[in-house]
């Protein structure tokens, strides 16, 4: 295995407050990675980085070979890194068809409808409700559809920000269902989770993020799940 | 007869100038430069017929090129702001542009009288159609054919895949960008083609009235044009051609008996149009 996406101490900043202190991962091609951490940080920062969505400060991303920090957002989609926002962002007066065929918006070749219909097989759900607007669907359905959206770009590379937040227990367990045969099929994804028990059972490799650095890497394993679950949701400082 | 032709071509140009705002709406951005640009289109066209004795039709082009020059270049840097700060960009650069016209004087002789734009006097004698012997009701249905292809042209647009595109990025802009929409040139490219449809309209109005001053571009009329589209709904352009027919044919000029208490009423049934039909008076799903 080799890295597909190599982040090094990237630093990302809302003015004067840095969300991102320094952080360097490391994504193994064909791996499911993901990082915990609790709330604020920085975990949706770094996803929206990576997507290009907001630009760094420093450092800088490397995904298959090439630096793609500071460019633009279609050019990383264009190069095969395709985010699934958190809190799922769909397209809510848009029909769940029309969502789809958005997320190959980048894409001019012939095999658009091809993919749709594997969707559609994959997600029998938004066959049933292709005409409908996506702004009328349950979250789970909702989080379903900005999946199958993210697909239609053909990625090699999946970025998924809290795929179960808000999500019912049943519905979470089958997005993480969703993610294990995604990872079958060959899509390396990146995971950003806060329900570290679900995530650990699907992860390779994990990351630790506190207050802007990674603080913990290592295999579901190393460290004892009470620990990983303690710290992602509150982290390690003591007060 | 000539009141109700002269109504619908004021309702033509309205509805132009609305759909010109709608484009932009689309995107999620709110524009009160329209009136710049439908006063660029005025001044560049009126100048073009009177002062160089062009044909209507070039220089409605290049009164149309115009105004999607001048939003082409307003649309880089005032995109790069969203919403009250946009409206205040774009504000601020309707009145400049209208202060412009205020003290803008480019008079040539022709015959006893000098013609061309005057300050704050204003650009008189626009008068293209009276000298070619244009009747009211040529210049009405010459006014309808630039509706008519302008707003089948959205319409079909609306459809396609770049009008989903436009739409996408009004919903969630964060959304596009995860898709791999360019987002600056997807709102420049909407803000050109309104800029042009303002432009078109522009030159249109300046023709039919003859007589154009910089308070014809004023906030109010800016206001207009957003409020169409609004007032009409976004799902479709006919809720624009809605929009205007229900202010300026009902509103403006079925309640003019009311007098002063005109304005009043005016601004209540807006007020309960738009608390009615929050969607616009036009939409094609149900809330």
């Amino acid at each position: 295995m080799s890295a597909m996406l190599e982040v090094r101490d990237l630093v990302t900043a809302y003015g004067k407050i840095e969300a991102l202190r320094g952080v360097s991962l490391e994504v193994q091609a064909g791996s499911i990675t993901c990082l915990l951490g609790p709330n604020g940080a920085g975990k949706t920062t770094l996803m929206m980085t990576i997507a290009g969505i907001l630009r760094p400060r420093a450092g800088s991303v490397r995904f298959a070979g090439r630096e793609i920090a500071r460019r633009p957002p279609h050019e990383i989609v264009g190069a095969g890194v395709a985010l699934v926002p958190e809190n799922r962002l769909v397209f809510p007066g848009m029909s769940v068809r029309e969502n789809l065929y958005a997320g190959a918006y980048l894409r001019r070749d012939g095999e658009i409808e091809a993919d749709l219909e594997r969707l559609f097989e994959r997600f029998p759900r938004l066959r049933e409700r292709a005409g409908q607007d996506a702004g009328t669907l349950s979250g789970g359905e909702q989080q379903m559809l900005a999946v199958a959206r993210s697909l239609m770009s053909r990625p090699k590379l999946l970025l998924m920000d809290e795929p179960s937040l808000g999500l019912a227990p049943l519905v979470v367990e089958e997005i993480f269902r969703i993610v294990a045969d995604l990872h079958r099929d060959g899509t390396t994804i990146f995971l950003v989770e806060q329900n570290a028990h679900m995530a650990l059972r699907v992860a390779h490799h994990f990351y630790l993020i506190e207050q802007g650095r990674i603080t913990f890497s290592g295999d579901p394993g190393s460290l004892a799940e009470d620990e990983v679950i303690r710290r992602a949701y509150l982290g390690s400082a003591r007060r | 007869m000539d009141f109700y032709f002269g109504l619908i071509q004021l309702i033509g140009v309205h509805t132009l100038l609305g759909l010109s705002a709608y484009i932009v709406l689309l995107t999620g951005q709110v524009s009160l430069a329209q009136a710049a640009f439908y006063a660029i289109g005025a001044y560049v066209s009126g100048m073009l017929t009177v002062l160089a004795e062009w044909h209507i039709v070039p220089a409605l082009a290049v009164g149309g090129l115009a105004g999607a020059a001048a939003a082409c270049a307003v649309g880089f840097p005032a995109l790069r702001v969203k919403g009250l700060m946009l409206v205040i960009a774009t504000l601020a650069f309707g009145e400049g542009v209208r202060i412009f016209f205020f003290n803008f004087d480019y008079q040539i002789a022709k015959g006893d009288i000098k013609v061309g734009p005057l300050g704050g006097e204003g650009f008189r004698q626009i008068r293209f159609f009276p000298e070619n012997g244009w009747t009211t009701f040529d210049v009405m249905l010459f006014i309808w054919l630039f509706v008519v292809l302008v707003m089948a042209l959205l319409w079909w647009f609306d459809r396609s895949r770049y009008g989903a595109v436009l739409r996408a990025v009004g919903e969630d802009e964060v959304a596009a960008q995860s898709v791999g929409v360019n987002l600056t040139a997807v709102k420049v490219s909407a803000m050109t083609v309104g800029g042009a449809i303002a432009g078109i309209a522009g030159c249109l109005y300046a023709h039919y009235t003859t007589h154009i001053e910089h308070a014809s571009f004023n906030v109010l009329v800016a206001t207009f044009a957003i409020a169409y589209p609004i007032v009409g709904g976004l799902q479709s352009v006919f809720g624009t051609l809605a929009a205007v027919v229900f202010v300026q044919g009902f509103l403006v000029e079925g309640l003019r008996e009311l007098g002063d208490w005109r304005n009043l009423l005016f601004g209540a049934l807006i007020v309960l149009a738009m608390n009615l039909r929050p969607q616009g008076l036009f939409w094609r799903r149900g809330a």
